[in-house]
């Protein structure tokens, strides 16, 4: 009888494909506006997981997320180097500049300096230039990502960051950050000399933790060794994710999108489905009197209703998959498709089809065979 | 060639008595049956006729174990329907009961064949077996080239003769029809109760006819005449030769 349910389905095309649709739709806009809110939400710490060879990050105790930044002093390298479980430790420099064009505008810039041996922290991908340049005097990489915004910069362009002179030797390609701010990649010691002068210099000391040694456990003997904060490269990445998410409304904001496409799609299908079972429901009474048993009706509605689910879930993740199929972390777009993602899609259709099947099957049950006789 | 069937004395098949059923609409209590007796024995068509409201669908449904009666008793083959329990009668339709319905209620989205299979994948045969003793019928009532269209294709005679298919792929020991002939024309309402009739002359199976079609009087064996909620009359059918000289088809 199961296989009879299913051809009963699918043989209303009409209703059986806005059935899908109304499900496929739903699904899409969850998913689709789900990735885009994940992809955003990992561009708030895009910075801290592209360095992936630091296990943890060293900063001011009082730091809460990867863009409030205090900066320490310098000697902090040499402390977390001393410390049980650290195989390597090197500081890297995160500031903002102002940095003046050739045509006397001027953009607000992120600057990025790293350790000229270690060079982590900068960027690796690159569209122009010459990257092994970066140690000739006053050159800088400059994210190309911003060249939409900031067409007059090409390699060889010579700019002033905070008033001194920067050449751009090649333009670099770095994942999206949140901000548009453009990012100017450099020498640590040629950002110091581009961010006005304060005692503490440095932002984060990274860290490789030792094999063997647990992140965890190393993060905290070194801020207990330091004095300063300490924490594992995942730890400070969903903190920093959790802090806009918080304290930003996007959340929310993405949030309402979703709800909005999840009740807008829930009730096209599920009123839909409603309809479908009830214009059956003489023909459910004649299988009632046939000898159908209440039992197999349930099933074969809940049947009926699960196969529309999946397929209008599986239709929809093919859509949302298909829209972020070319978008990379370097897209303006920000998609993430995680499974978490799936399941919460597929849990939110799973409700919709077992509600307007157990509504449905519930009118169903209760029509009396003999109205066939009617 | 054709055989003359002469009926012999068979055994009760259908054991009405003392039935009552009323509806409530309301305030008001509309009593439908008023104590009726009636017996149908195997082997036998037997029409329920007259006006309508006079409670010959009530007693079908009734029969049939699609309702329970306020008093009174159906016994099938002795087998009291008061006795069983929702499932019991549900499950003893599943196996003794076909029906044939006025509006032919065919599911259009399946196709004739999967449609007369439905009481065999009911009573949890294999697809395959059940598709193979429904095209197996639908041969006999003479759709056996039509077996992959869907209802909507046929004419209504057609539709009636898949219902009729479909009632009788699973050997039922009763088949309950509700004026099957009432959307038919003459000469198809003549053809399906044919169908009917030879099907009746074979084994102890009973059919119950509700019908108010005066045409049809000739293919029972007796008329159970209803009026204001009890049997008035019951007499033997006014058979013509034609009819009497139906063969009992190979049916089942």
């Amino acid at each position: 009888m199961f296989r009879i349910a299913l051809r009963m389905l699918a043989g209303d095309t009409g209703k059986y494909l806005a059935l899908v649709l109304g499900l496929a739709f739903s699904t899409t806009l969850i998913v689709q506006q789900g990735s885009v809110f994940t992809g955003l939400m990992r561009r708030a710490a895009t910075q801290v997981e592209s360095v992936p060879q630091a296990d943890i990050w060293v900063m001011d105790g009082a730091t809460r997320y990867f863009d409030e930044r205090r900066a320490i002093e310098d000697t902090a390298v040499q402390r977390v180097r001393g410390v049980d479980g650290v195989e390597w430790a090197e500081p890297i420099f995160f500031g903002m500049g102002t940095a003046q064009m050739p045509d006397r505008t001027f953009a607000s810039v992120q600057i990025v300096g790293v350790d000229r041996a270690a060079r982590l922290g900068l960027a690796d991908r690159f569209e122009d230039g010459r990257p092994e340049a970066i140690a000739e005097p006053d050159a800088v990489y400059w994210d190309h990502l911003n060249l939409d915004i900031y067409k007059q910069v090409r390699t060889g362009t010579t700019l002033e960051i905070n008033d001194r002179r920067a050449r751009v030797v090649a333009l670099a390609s770095a994942p999206r950050i949140f901000l548009s701010t453009p990012t100017v990649y450099t020498t640590y010691q040629r950002a110091l000399a581009y961010s006005p002068g304060t005692r503490k210099r440095l932002t984060f000391v990274l860290v490789k933790v030792k094999p063997g040694h647990d992140h965890g456990e190393v993060a905290a003997r070194i801020a207990a060794a330091t004095g300063l904060g300490a924490k594992t490269r995942e730890t400070f990445f969903w903190d920093t994710v959790f802090f806009y998410l918080k304290n930003t409304g996007i959340g929310i904001n993405f949030g309402l999108t979703v709800l909005l496409g999840f009740i807008v799609g829930a009730a096209v299908a599920g009123q839909t489905f409603f309809t479908f079972i009830m214009e059956n429901s003489r023909h459910f009474a004649a299988l009632k009197a046939m000898g159908l048993s209440n039992r197999t009706l349930v099933l074969m509605v809940l049947l009926q209703a699960l196969a529309v689910g999946v397929l209008g879930w599986g239709l929809g993740v093919g859509a949302a998959t298909l829209f972020g199929h070319n978008i990379t972390d370097r897209s303006v777009v920000a998609f993430l498709l995680t499974p978490q993602l799936l399941a919460i899609s597929f849990l939110g259709t799973l409700v919709t089809v077992l509600l307007a099947g157990g509504i449905s099957v519930r009118r169903v049950v209760a029509v009396p065979p003999a109205v066939v006789f009617r | 060639m054709t055989t003359t069937i002469v009926p012999s004395p068979l055994r009760t098949a259908v054991d009405v008595s003392g039935l009552r059923k009323g509806f409530s609409t309301g305030r008001t209590r509309i009593e439908v049956l008023r104590g009726v007796d009636l017996h149908a024995r195997g082997g036998e068509i037997l029409l329920l006729v007259g006006p309508s409201g006079c409670g010959k669908t009530t007693l079908l449904t009734l029969i049939a174990g699609l309702l329970d009666p306020d008093a009174g008793s159906v016994k099938l083959w002795g087998q009291a329907l008061e006795a069983l329990n929702a499932e019991e009668k549900t499950a003893f339709r599943k196996e003794q009961v076909g029906f044939v319905f006025q509006q032919f209620n065919l599911i259009p989205t399946l196709t004739i064949r999967e449609n007369a299979a439905i009481p065999l994948l009911i009573r949890g045969l294999s697809q395959k077996q059940a598709l193979d003793r429904a095209g197996a019928m639908l041969e006999k009532v003479g759709l056996g080239n039509r077996l992959t269209e869907r209802p909507g294709k046929l004419s209504g005679g057609q539709q009636q003769r898949v219902a009729i298919a479909r009632a009788l792929v699973g050997d039922p020991k009763l088949l309950i029809c509700d004026e099957p002939t009432a959307s038919l024309d003459g000469e198809t309402g003549a053809q399906v109760m044919e169908i009917l009739r030879s099907n009746a002359l074979q084994s102890e199976r009973c059919t119950i006819v509700v019908t108010h079609d005066q045409r049809i009087f000739k293919y029972g064996d007796r008329i159970a005449q209803m009026r204001d909620g009890v049997v008035e009359s019951m007499q033997d059918a006014p058979q013509s030769a034609s009819v009497r000289a139906i063969a009992p088809a190979a049916l089942g």
